[in-house]
């Protein structure tokens, strides 16, 4: 079951792309993409305002020829969000959150606001997650972590205590021959008996205290005593016949099927007649509490709402949600669990809402307020709420210079949620997530295996992590460094002896930089070969930017066939020769053959089907003509070298932090980040995105 | 306990959400699928005919043409080509169609499967809904628990992927776990009706608080920015109003829940979703989408022999794997036909009242990359007045105009256009 991510990025690119279109349309430019990173074709939107599909009001392109004003989005929390601010605020993670469809992915990360979506499934998920966070934290006795005035003695039971009747004759009575019928309704008559068996299985509901009573007379005869059994274990024995009910006690474990046991035995043959048994519970131990409950569910509602809202709560809020309790009629539980979905089910919760207050003499500009500051910062950098240094700063008034702003920045970056949404923004950026579910045919590629993928991915993590925080690389070391840290899981794919464990190693001169790791290379390869198109689009799309407009309506086409005796490059060489497919194709396939040289688990090859691999390509995006680069350590340093790439990665940088598609009115900041980027290390320039505008605000369009 | 004039309810039957749980569990313990055959439709016939229903199967990519077309392609002695072998038994019970034709490719195909509005722009989408099962969605829900239910097989997410829209153009995503949308269900199924209303009023008020927060934040933001809390809201308001009609309870045993993974497992879950639906009156609309854009990726079909990826089959062949994954759609659609026209319902079975729609994304052609000839298996829907037992080829006419003529089989005669450009009805539906 799919959690967090879906499998594929746009498969649109990469499959259709690969597909021959009309190149009179001018669907793909020859002349190098525009710089930022559109390649001039306008957005086609909605123009009469109603929202497209997934766009929610965003223009897409806004870029080379838009106005100068944006609009930005609310965005919703990402189901991972979602989790960690449970997990954050409550100390636990609800299973609803599962049911929640996948986020999408088909802006490359699964929290841009363009590309997200709410639906009734949500809200059911929403809903029920809030609920069953209640439940959890009951079951656990772990509320009075949060809430202290929320003792365990106080707890309701996990279930509403419920009265459940059962009549004689649905219990199970013996001896058989012993009952007899009886006029009184639901009762059973047993006569002449020496010892009496009845038996109940019940279905409880919840753990707790149940209280079972067994209404019957004895109306002939004597009993002697009476042996109360529950699962097999006999919990009571009364040896006088004082009358009914005849009540015991029992502590159920766990929810399910229990079975009480009755042996009445008498001074001889005796005659009962059983009217019936009652179940009550799970019995609410707490209901005396009164006082305490409701001051439990006041402070609930006073520790728990404003770290789940990432704001105070104002009074009137604050009143409405209490008066929920009288709603739940006398269910302490349920009053909980109103209140949870009143805070867990809201939008505030859910939303990354930023309001501000509009700048002065900049109309559509508007600046956080400090808890919103705080919220963004968090979230961008953390991927969860603010935490008690940051809601610290923010009550003290601490959270707004540029350098107070920076010292938490600097913070959250290097700590371990920082490194953690770090290493998800490259995960998501470069398709790593595949490798968990990456299959390929062990026939072709007998050395994989899942702890091979798992060691391609551990060693592009301990690239990130050692360029980013250790060696303070730069951007084009990340695309172009001669160096890396194999894994020894995954070592055989360099063709070396597995080191004991992850070191430092210069690369042989075929690979360079993260593009010529397995990872990358498996994730965009098939399940039994290489596919060039799928490389080409990847870098294309995810390292430079470049835009691939979908194929034009009304056209036809036919595959290139399979052929056993081809490379994969020959048989793809002889479709894309086709004029009507070279528009496209003469950007993306010269790309693709660079990386001919390492198969679909990344390993180096020379030959295919017998045939000797030719790796000459290029990039013509970047200015590389077809032809100029060989082999994928040529291509990763043309890449490095390239400014597109630069662009690309602060424009990706900054639709992960901020959750949205840039805009014009970001072209400074993306400047700003970009100038870090060409400068100096990775480290600085993912620091530098807190200090532009397009962070510190939001923008509105402004009506003419 | 008051003991003294005690009268007793009847057999004990709580109907709290353990019970449900323990029916779950019981029943996986020891009920098999045969279930099925000893239902009856829970749904109330009354003076009425009980309501139609509306499913619609979506798979990636198209058939190669001999996959689909009948050798004999007459009217009504036509065989049923190698794909659709399966289906044969329900002969009576269908329509085999092709022959409408839609613009354009893969976008096109998933985005206009439902809407009538060809996508446009670089995330493909539509643009503009709502699609046509929310349509109907929205018209049926007075008296169904659930507006509509959108189940999913391993589908995708991205934008381009979606078949479903609201009325607003926002995607209404599937539920790829059978087990998840089994728990949609039982959680509308079984519950006694006093706990329902105290249930559903307390419901009430707490909605009335979350749609007090929204309208707050939304005083406070221009309509762009606040593009997803408005759909928020408008759900919530859909909620309250779902709230305000009168309860309708379903008492209906779901059988037990769907239980493992992976393709084969997962394909039978949701038809038994569905079919628990349409059974217990919980939903008029199922949609039922098979991976997204292109069809599920690599790995879900060598469970079925196939080891190859659904739109590489369809791109690169062979074309025996293409043949294999559309025959294995075709059994799942004729399973579906099965098990409901198993289940009686008023003079007739379930089956009659339900219209059955097999659409794909792309139609017939070489390895069927190409919508200027889309096929359609149509089943059910007897008492739609549909022309059952039937082959056509249609000549060309507009995919808009099937949809528009799907929205008159199920009844919406007030409606006079769908989609960008369905404005007439294909007359040769109805018999």
């Amino acid at each position: 079951m799919a959690t967090t991510f879906d499998r594929d990025p746009p498969r649109r690119a990469l499959a259709c792309v690969s597909l021959c279109f009309v190149a009179a349309l001018g669907a793909c430019r020859d002349d190098r993409g525009a710089a930022d990173g559109t390649d001039g074709t306008t957005s086609v939107g909605d123009t009469d305002g109603t929202a497209s599909g997934g766009e929610s009001g965003v223009d897409e392109t806004g870029g080379d020829d838009g106005p100068a004003t944006t609009s930005s989005s609310t965005r919703r929390l990402s189901i991972a969000e979602l989790r960690n601010s449970y997990r954050d605020v409550l100390g636990v993670v609800p299973t609803a959150l599962d049911d929640i469809p996948p986020d999408s992915m088909g802006l490359t990360f699964d929290r841009v606001v363009n590309a997200q979506t709410v639906s009734a499934a949500h809200l059911e998920s929403f809903a029920a997650a809030a609920r069953e966070a209640v439940s959890m934290l009951v079951a656990a006795k772990t509320l009075d972590e949060r809430v202290p005035e929320c003792e365990d003695e106080i707890l309701p039971p996990l279930a509403p205590s419920r009265l459940v009747e059962v009549p004689g004759t649905g219990l199970a009575a013996g001896p058989d021959w012993a009952i007899q019928p009886t006029d009184e309704p639901d009762a059973i008559f047993i006569q002449y008996a020496t010892e009496v068996t009845l038996s109940y299985s019940h279905l409880f509901p919840a753990p707790g205290s149940y209280v079972i009573g067994l209404d019957f007379d004895v109306v002939d005869g004597d009993g002697t005593e009476i042996l109360v059994s529950f699962d097999g274990a006999l919990v009571e024995t009364f040896d006088t016949f004082a009358g009914p009910p005849y009540e015991v006690t029992v502590e159920v474990t766990a929810e399910g099927t229990g079975v009480l046991d009755y042996a009445i035995n008498g001074a001889g043959n005796f005659t009962l007649l059983v009217r019936g048994l009652d179940v009550e519970g799970p019995v609410d131990h707490g209901a005396s509490y009164v006082a305490e409950r409701q001051a439990c569910v006041e402070a609930v509602v006073d520790r728990l709402a404003p770290l789940a809202l990432r704001r105070p709560l104002d009074d009137e809020r604050r009143e409405q949600i209490l008066g929920l309790v009288e709603q739940a009629d006398g269910d302490y539980g349920e009053a909980l669990k109103m209140v949870f979905e009143a805070i867990f089910a809201t939008p505030s919760f859910l939303y990354l809402v930023e309001i501000g207050t509009e700048v002065e003499d900049e109309p559509g500009t508007f600046a956080l307020d400090a808890y919103e500051r705080a919220a963004r910062l968090s979230y961008a950098l953390c991927e969860s709420p603010p935490d008690a240094e940051l809601r610290a700063a923010v009550e003290a008034d601490e959270l707004s210079t540029p350098a107070e702003v920076e010292s938490h920045v600097r913070r959250l970056l290097d700590s371990p949620c920082g490194e953690a949404t770090a290493q998800r923004f490259f995960s998501q950026l470069l398709w790593l997530y595949k490798i968990t579910d990456l299959d390929r045919d062990v026939t072709l590629f007998p050395v994989y295996s899942s702890d091979v993928a798992a060691g391609m991915l551990a060693e592009t993590e301990r690239f990130v992590r050692e360029l980013l925080y250790v060696e303070d690389a730069s951007l084009a070391t990340l695309w172009s460094a001669d160096f890396s840290w194999p894994d020894p899981r995954s070592a055989v794919l360099y063709g070396i002896t597995p080191p004991a464990e992850q070191t430092r190693m210069d690369l042989p001169e075929e690979r360079a930089g993260i593009l010529t790791q397995p990872s990358v290379l498996a994730v965009t390869s098939t399940f039994d070969t290489t596919s060039p198109v799928r490389r080409g689009v990847f870098v294309l799309e995810q390292v430079l930017c470049q835009e691939l407009p979908p194929p034009p309506p009304g056209l036809m086409i036919s595959p290139p066939p399979p052929d056993p005796d081809a490379t994969t490059r020959e048989r793809w060489e002889q479709h894309s020769a086709d004029a009507a497919c070279s528009g496209c194709h003469s950007q993306i396939d010269p790309i693709g053959f660079t990386l001919e040289e390492f198969d679909a688990i990344g390993m180096h090859r020379t030959t295919e089907n017998g045939r000797a691999i030719d790796a000459t390509g290029g990039a013509p995006a970047i200015g590389a003509d077809d032809g100029t680069i060989v082999g994928g350590a040529a291509l990763a340093r043309a890449v490095a070298e390239s400014p597109e790439s630069v662009s690309c990665f602060a424009k990706q940088w900054l639709r992960f932090t901020l959750g949205r598609l840039e805009t014009g009115s970001d072209d400074e900041s993306l400047a700003t980040v970009e100038a870090a980027l060409a400068s100096g290390s990775l480290h600085e320039a993912l620091v530098s995105v807190t200090a532009t505008s397009a962070f510190t605000f939001r923008y509105q369009e402004v009506q003419p | 306990m008051n003991r003294t004039a005690k009268t007793r309810r009847s057999n004990a039957s709580i109907t709290s959400p353990a019970r449900r749980r323990f029916l779950r569990q019981a029943a996986a313990l020891g009920v098999s699928g045969g279930l099925f055959g000893l239902l009856h439709s829970l749904v109330r016939a009354g003076e009425e005919p009980p309501p139609l229903r509306f499913f619609f199967m979506f798979t990636g990519n198209g058939h190669q043409t001999e996959h689909f077309v009948p050798s004999t392609p007459s009217e009504t002695e036509f065989d049923f080509a190698p794909a659709l072998v399966s289906l044969e038994p329900h002969r009576a019970d269908l329509m085999l169609l092709h022959g409408v034709s839609g613009p354009g490719s893969h976008h096109q195909g998933t985005s206009e499967a439902l809407t009538g509005r060809p996508s446009s722009g670089t995330e493909a989408g539509a643009t503009g809904g709502p699609s046509l099962d929310q349509l109907l969605a929205d018209r049926f829900r007075a008296g169904s628990a659930l507006p509509s239910l959108e189940l999913g097989i391993a589908p995708a997410n991205s934008l381009e992927d979606q078949i479903t829209f609201s009325a607003s153009g926002l995607p209404v995503p599937a539920i790829g776990s059978a087990a998840g949308a089994f728990n949609r269900l039982f959680g509308l199924a079984n519950e006694d009706p006093a706990q329902a209303e105290a249930r559903r009023a307390r419901k009430r008020s707490v909605l009335d608080v979350i749609a007090g927060d929204l309208t707050t934040l939304q005083g406070q933001l221009d309509v762009p920015t606040r593009a997803l809390l408005d759909e928020h809201l408008t759900l919530v308001r859909a909620q309250e109003m779902d709230l305000e009609q009168p309860y309708v309870p379903v008492s209906c045993e779901l059988g037990s829940a769907p239980a493992g993974e992976g393709l084969v497992a997962t394909f039978s879950g949701q038809l038994a979703n569905t079919v628990n639906a349409f059974r217990c009156g919980i939903t008029r609309v199922v949609t039922l989408r098979v991976g997204g854009y292109g069809g599920i990726e690599e790995g879900m079909y060598d469970e079925i022999g196939v080891d190859n990826g659904h739109h590489n089959a369809a791109h690169v062949g062979p074309a025996d794997d293409l043949l294999g994954i559309n025959g294995f759609h075709a059994e799942q659609f004729a399973s579906l036909i099965a098990q409901l026209a198993a289940i009686p319902e008023g003079d007739g079975r379930v089956l009659d009242n339900s219209v059955l729609v097999w659409g794909m994304e792309l139609g017939l052609g070489n390895y069927g990359h190409g919508r200027e000839d889309m096929p359609f298996v149509i089943a059910g829907g007897k008492n739609a007045g549909l022309a059952l037992g039937r082959y056509r080829e249609l000549g060309g006419r507009s995919y808009q105009d099937f949809l528009f003529s799907l929205v008159r089989v199920m009844g919406l005669d007030d409606v006079s256009s769908f989609g960008d450009a369905g404005t007439e009805v294909i007359d040769e539906l109805w018999a």
